[in-house]
């Protein structure tokens, strides 16, 4: 398991390599990290670069720093995450799309911090985008992250309702389904206080997506 | 006690009688929890008008990580408060006066590179500044700002080379921040080559 300052010697280490300017986005556990929530340790470290090339300079970066690189995503899987191992760590490297989510500009304005590691700079989202990031997953883990941060802060549920409605008509259409099936689970699994308002929204974006899909 | 909880509840920004009441409880009682809150990190304390304590509660922290950034930097050392969308941090080293400089430059907003102006009393090494404005390809542009600052600062004097070197540097952008110029301050601009977008007026809040 890596804490938090297991984290930032990787980062630190990253930014020796780094020849030229680089900024990542640190999203899922290894962003909860940087919050005072109650969880301490992520699995393993999901960054995100922009753009195709800087994760692929990512990924050289990390293979001088000794990692080994496990797996390449191809083009049918392009939304998977480039892995790479050392000891153990595990970096997964994203590209502007994570699985079923697109990086939105509302997600890149709505950054909490940002550190500067020399050439590195490593940029931290909102705790409400790491519940947007944790719903598209079936993982008991992710939900329980999810569940934890709801218990621990106040929410900005409009905000995750604003990001859901983008994700559906920019990135995977069907991103009000997971949406909606990840905060029934938050309510009857893990006992989550949802505002009935936002469940409300969200029933009423599938029922949406169901009138489209039968319309075609 | 559990103060994320309490926190979470009162999350917003208070004086010690609206948390009181708030929270049902005797003002003594308020003071305590708020203190005890604040060892935990859930409240930052400032002052009002007529100097009332404002207790600001929130339970989501960022964990303190690396030392003051930019944003932080310039906030400590101006007069002009700049609020900015989110904590920076640097890690591994201080940041330096002459490097907030030249990135409040590189942000081409009017409020930064006027908050930036105060920070040349604490340049300590004007051949780093050079270094870095020569990198960004910024020279005449620092040393316009520099002497404009000199009107209206006391300020450590700049070496001679350096300033030579400076105004010898080739220009390629005249805006400091496109397409604003004033007509105040013609001597600098002429003899720097650039145009400064500050006019009189926006000294005498600097100045207060």
């Amino acid at each position: 398991m890596i804490n938090l300052d297991r984290q930032l010697k990787l980062f630190k280490l990253m930014a020796e390599q780094c020849k030229k300017k680089v900024e990542v986005l640190v999203i899922g556990g290894s962003a909860m990290l940087f919050y005072n929530f109650s969880k301490k340790a992520t699995k393993d470290i999901d960054l995100v670069a922009l753009f195709e090339n800087e994760r692929k300079y990512l990924a050289s970066v990390l293979e001088r720093a000794g990692f080994r690189q496990t797996f390449v995503p191809g083009k049918e899987n392009e939304r998977e995450p480039c892995r790479l191992e050392m000891g153990e760590y595990v970096v997964d490297i994203f590209d502007g799309k994570v699985f079923r989510l697109t990086i939105s500009q509302g997600m890149l304005d709505r950054i909490r911090e940002k550190i500067e590691f020399g050439s590195l700079t490593v940029s931290v989202i909102s705790p409400e985008d790491i519940i947007i990031s944790k719903c598209m997953t079936d993982r008991p883990g992710d939900r329980q992250d999810a569940a934890s941060i709801i218990n621990e802060i106040n929410v900005n549920w409009d905000i995750i309702i604003k990001e859901c409605r983008w994700q559906s008509e920019h990135g995977d259409f069907r991103f009000s389904l997971y949406l909606h099936d990840f905060l029934d689970d938050l309510v009857h699994d893990f006992h989550i206080d949802v505002p009935e308002k936002t469940l409300k929204e969200t029933r009423s974006m599938c029922r949406e997506f169901m009138e489209r899909l039968g319309k075609k | 006690m559990d103060w994320r909880k309490m926190a979470k509840k009162a999350e917003g920004l208070h004086t010690l009688e609206g948390f009181a009441s708030l929270m049902n409880i005797h003002k003594k009682t308020a003071a305590v929890y708020l203190h005890l809150m604040r060892k935990e990190g859930y409240v930052k304390t400032s002052r009002g008008k007529r100097g009332k304590r404002l207790y600001e509660i929130s339970p989501l922290q960022l964990r303190p990580v690396g030392s003051k950034g930019f944003f932080e930097v310039l906030n400590e050392n101006s007069s002009i408060g700049i609020q900015f969308p989110y904590v920076q941090k640097v890690y591994g080293r201080d940041v330096r006066a002459e490097e907030v400089i030249i990135w409040a430059l590189l942000t081409k907003d009017y409020r930064v590179v006027l908050a930036s102006l105060e920070l040349f009393r604490k340049v300590g090494d004007f051949s780093l500044l050079y270094r870095l404005a020569k990198h960004e390809r910024l020279e005449r542009h620092v040393g316009a700002l520099y002497a404009l600052a000199r009107k209206f600062f006391r300020l450590p004097r700049i070496d001679g080379r350096i300033l030579k070197s400076m105004m010898r540097a080739p220009l390629k952008k005249k805006y400091i921040i496109p397409p604003m110029k004033s007509s105040d301050f013609a001597d600098i601009q002429h003899k720097w080559g650039v145009f400064i977008p500050f006019s009189m007026s926006d000294f005498d809040r600097l100045r207060r």
